[in-house]
């Protein structure tokens, strides 16, 4: 993870450094009052935000934004730019307007997949002289432009991700206020002009795009990109004979927050309440017809000061105007279903003064967040994709209080596909769960070193839990614990995990036993096994640890050389599987009939010899090759059957014992190697 | 006052005056009198001695202009005065003396004037006047000449090279000047033979159609000189003036070289710390330019700036002038949008002006 954060943080410095080579400036083209920017967490940022977007001021920046808000919102700006000129915004959206709606249009459009917005935007600049073409003072005039933006904006989303899109129609107008026609100036219709135009944009959450799949949901959420286009439609001010066009432009953007918790180990010692800090990192680029193209930065941080109040410092750079802006917010709830925020941009310039503008933006209405879209996957009548869909969104909104539900519900129902990544995204005993699985599956398929990893990454998972004073796991989950050490070759730790059962199990036996024996307890582990063995025999199947408990007693006593009890243990296990079996069945891997009867007949076959029962030894591990060929210990009968008949027919005891004794130590050595 | 050319046979380019050879000579001269038509010979005419009181010839100026001079008298008090001595006057007799040469010739009474041709230039030539009368017995006299006049021919008009206005700043659309008084800048030229007597200044304007005539107290063949004018129309309105020279001979500048500079004034009072944009709003789509005036030197340049900050264009100023120009156009060369913008002297957030383009 560090890597990540060093490499990021390279790359945006790199990024930053660079912004003064680039060329500067657009300058003089019709509807820069539109294009400038509004909001105080975009000034401040830089005017890096067509990723972003999620408030009113998405009006103005991305229209589709605005379904991303989380209430309803206010937001009003007023502030002297350079030389007494005013610039005012004024701004609303109302996200997901109507939850239940009849009617399909309506749905569509005011349901709880849109936002509706309104926007205003005016530009004021008085104390122009008149003077005619000999410099003569006719009197003072002044100049309005104003922008009125109507938008709309819908949300779309499946397992690839979320994708928000939106228009907003645009009401422009042009005044020259004051003019007097004089002697010299013709001012045509009197300076005022009126005309219209349309933006248009979309930003796109990946969840599980194909193509990005490879990365962590963890560090994948936190990314939006955003595209706005601008002036589709384009507005135009009218002149005495000529004509101003606004360009078109694009405008492309990447934001990106950092959680601090999933950046940062919590072993670091960093206090908790760090979990809950991040920033959020943006970069836009923008291209205008016939114009330079721009670029923006702006990083803004989230700091929680108290239950629910919110610091956020913020900074950015652009080659544009300011060079560089700074800015911070406040957020504070003022009522139970209202919050109040505060702005505050400082903008730099190289040749003129300084520039500080103040916004306040007002949050009502019911919150459109994880806990009301859990509320709408819960809702009875809705299909499994519409549940699924609102289950997304809350995992999409990533983090909050109920990523744990959603992903869960999502791992263990509805898209259990992507279990794997709904798991690293949560975290904790879900995803222990998960990796455990995984690891016995791989483990099964003789994947010994990833499933080992496997396990330790869910042993990794149970640690932080365990290690906590209070230690808030179960007994279900304590026995994973303990299986996950085993699996990962920590027995001894499986040990002290395992002892911490209240109501000790089959399982438990078993997996006690299991790591006595790994940690070279063998008494420990016999007996063990004998308990899981005496408590459990009357339920055992073809797949049970009570099977495994039979072999591995039986391993247990042929390792202390105590043949005949050995014996003992493979024989039953044997004859309780033998019932169950088809006389007719071929004996290969496809039954259900797991490794430990080629182990049990082929080291009851040892077991034998060494005993000196030398022909049903024999006996006993050429029926392992015949019943199990396809099996290992099949095969490495097979290697040997030339020589055991051989030894049989002239009967070469000793001979037979020393390949008996062969055969148990390429068996030991195997054991050793799947236990390292 | 008539004159009138000579008859034919005085038309004379050359003519030698010899007493013996007109004696010889067997014209007469045909005359006009109470009695009728007359004529007399020409031999007799010169054998005669003066005995009448000589006429008068009305004063020439110093410089007569081109290559023709008219020279008058009055013909009645002769006539009055040759009758009081019982004579009639039946013929006047002019001369022009050109160094060694003589141009004469005859006319008839009741003309009161005589034109020279094909004068020469820069010679100071002079000219006398007689007259025949015929007597009451029909006998013929002949008076004194009259006290010579004189006058130098100056064929060609004065040059006039150059004039300007002091400080006028020559910027886009219309010129200007600060401060209802300006200083005339003149060079002109005149042939050797002549100089330059007067300058003649002419305001026109919404308030004003006059001319003013400056004359000049030693009149020089060449003339480099400052004059002062205080110009008639009020502040800001368009003027126009044109300006001409005249020499000595009256002759005027050609016309062909008369140049109109159209401008207007500031006042003074205008000069305020600050700046001054001009025509505002402007319209550069018609090819209008926005003039930013200043009245503070040292000021090099500043920028364009949109209400945003955003950088429109940087302008310079041209040497030994006290004013910006902008064409509304940005860095890139296009045309911006109608709107404000800013004009800010580098250095100096205190020195702007606000400029539409509209």
């Amino acid at each position: 993870m560090k890597k990540h954060t060093a490499k990021i943080c390279w790359a945006g410095w790199l990024l930053a450094a660079s912004l003064p080579l680039f060329a500067d400036g657009e300058s003089g083209h019709a509807g820069l009052f539109l294009r400038y920017g509004t909001g105080g967490r975009a000034l401040g940022m830089g005017r890096a935000f067509v990723a972003v977007a999620d408030d009113a001021s998405g009006v103005y920046w991305n229209p589709a934004g605005i379904v991303g808000a989380e209430r309803a919102e206010i937001t009003t700006l007023y502030s002297n730019l350079y030389y007494d000129s005013q610039f005012a915004h004024f701004g609303f959206v109302l996200p997901r307007p109507r939850e239940n709606v009849k009617n399909r249009l309506a749905h569509f459009l005011i349901g709880p997949s849109s936002a509706v917005g309104f926007g205003w935007v005016g530009l004021g600049m008085s104390g122009f002289e008149q003077r005619t073409a000999t410099g003569q003072l006719v009197g003072d005039f002044g100049i309005g432009e104003n922008g009125f933006l109507f938008g709309w904006a819908r949300e779309t989303m499946g397992l690839w991700g979320v994708l928000q899109y939106g228009l907003h129609i645009k009401l422009v107008n042009q005044h020259f206020s004051g003019l007097v026609q004089s002697a010299g100036q013709n001012f045509g219709k009197g300076g005022r002009d009126w005309s219209g135009g349309m933006d248009a944009g979309f930003t796109f959450q990946p969840i599980h795009t194909p193509i990005l799949r490879i990365v962590s949901l963890k560090y994948l959420l936190p990314l939006r990109i955003g595209v706005a286009f601008q002036n589709l439609i384009q507005p135009r001010w009218s002149g005495p004979g000529d004509r101003d066009t606004f360009p078109r432009a694009i405008r492309a953007g990447l934001s990106y927050r950092f959680n601090l918790k999933d950046w940062f180990s919590s072993t670091w010692g960093i206090t908790s309440w760090l979990e809950d800090v991040s920033f959020l990192l943006a970069v836009d680029k923008e291209y205008i017809t016939d114009l330079p193209s721009g670029t923006y930065f702006g990083i803004e941080g989230q700091i929680p000061v108290f239950e629910s109040v919110f610091f956020q410092p913020r900074f950015g750079m652009n080659n544009q105007t300011e060079n560089f802006s700074a800015g911070a917010g406040l957020s504070v709830p003022f009522t139970h279903a209202a919050a109040l925020r505060l702005d505050y941009a400082l903008v730099t310039h190289p040749h003129l003064p300084v520039d500080s503008r103040f916004f306040m933006t007002v949050q009502f209405g019911d919150l459109k967040g994880p806990g009301y879209f859990k509320k709408l996957a819960r809702r009875p009548e809705n299909t499994e994709k519409e549940a699924r869909n609102h289950l997304l969104r809350i995992t999409a909104l990533y983090p909050n209080g109920e990523v744990d539900f959603a992903a869960g519900a999502l791992a263990g129902f509805q898209d259990t596909r992507h279990a794997r990544r709904y798991f690293e995204l949560t975290g904790g005993l879900g995803r222990a769960d998960y990796l455990l699985a995984d690891a016995r599956q791989l483990l099964k398929e003789y994947k010994i070193q990833r499933g080992r990893k496997r396990a330790t990454q869910a042993a990794e998972e149970y640690a932080p839990l365990f290690m906590q004073r209070d230690n808030p796991l179960r007994d279900r989950e304590l026995i994973d614990f303990g299986e996950a050490l085993i699996l990962s070759g920590y027995a001894n730790d499986a040990i002290e995990v395992l002892g911490q059962v209240e109501e000790e199990n089959l399982r438990t036996e078993f997996l006690l036993a299991t790591a006595k024996r790994r940690d070279g307890n063998l008494d420990g582990a016999l007996e063990r096994f004998q308990n899981a063995i005496r408590r459990y025999e009357s339920e055992q199947d073809k797949n049970s640890m009570v099977s495994l408990s039979f072999i591995q007693s039986g391993e247990i006593l042929l390792e202390k050389q105590d043949y005949k009890s050995a014996m003992l243990y493979f024989e039953t296990l044997l004859r309780n599987h033998d019932k169950a079996l088809d006389p007719e069945y071929p004996r290969v891997l496809i039954f259900r009939d797991d490794y430990c009867l080629d182990d049990a007949r082929f080291l009851l076959g040892l077991t034998r010899i060494f005993d000196g029962q030398y022909e049903m030894g024999a006996a006993g591990l050429i029926e392992t090759h015949r019943f199990y060929p396809g099996l290992e210990y099949g095969q490495v009968v097979a290697d040997q059957a030339a020589s055991i008949l051989t030894a049989l027919s002239s009967e070469d005891w000793k001979e037979l014992d020393a390949i008996a004794r062969s055969l148990y130590y390429g068996y030991k050595q195997a054991q050793e190697v799947d236990a390292r | 006052m008539t004159h009138s050319l000579f008859r034919p046979f005085m038309i004379i380019a050359v003519l030698s005056v010899c007493v013996s050879a007109a004696a010889a000579d067997r014209r007469q001269i045909d005359f006009q009198s109470s009695s009728g038509r007359g004529r007399i010979p020409l031999s007799a005419m010169v054998m005669l001695e003066p005995t009448l009181p000589a006429p008068a010839l009305v004063d020439e100026p110093e410089y007569t202009r081109g290559d023709r001079n008219t020279v008058y008298w009055e013909s009645g008090d002769v006539i009055d005065a040759a009758g009081a001595t019982g004579y009639e006057v039946i013929l006047f007799e002019v001369e022009a003396q050109i160094e060694n040469r003589l141009l004469w010739g005859f006319v008839d009474v009741g003309v009161d004037s005589a034109t020279f041709r094909d004068l020469p230039e820069g010679i100071r030539i002079l000219y006398r006047l007689r007259y025949y009368a015929e007597g009451p017995t029909g006998g013929y006299a002949v008076s004194h000449w009259s006290e010579p006049v004189h006058s130098v021919q100056d064929w060609s008009r004065p040059v006039l090279h150059a004039w300007n206005i002091r400080d006028m700043q020559h910027a886009s659309g219309m010129a200007w000047v600060v401060g209802q008084a300006v200083w005339i800048r003149v060079v002109a030229s005149d042939s050797l033979y002549g100089g330059i007597m007067q300058i003649a200044i002419h305001e026109e304007s919404r308030f004003s159609q006059d001319t003013t005539f400056y004359d000049i107290e030693s009149p020089a063949v060449y003339m480099d000189t400052l004059i002062p004018y205080p110009l008639r129309t009020p502040a800001n309105e368009p003027i126009a003036i044109s300006l001409w020279v005249v020499d000595v001979a009256g002759q005027v500048s050609d016309a062909g070289s008369i140049v109109r500079h159209e401008f207007f004034w500031w006042t003074h009072e205008e000069e305020t710390p600050g700046l001054i944009c001009y025509p505002n709003p402007f319209h550069p789509a018609a090819g209008e330019k926005s003039v930013i005036k200043m009245n503070q030197p040292g000021i090099e340049s500043g920028r364009i700036f949109d209400p945003f900050g955003n950088l429109i264009i940087r302008l310079t100023k041209p040497a030994g002038t006290l004013f910006f120009e902008w064409d509304g156009t940005n860095r890139e060369g296009r045309r911006v949008a109608r709107g404000g913008y800013i004009f800010v002297v580098d250095g100096r957030q205190d020195l702007y002006c606000k400029i539409a383009v509209y």
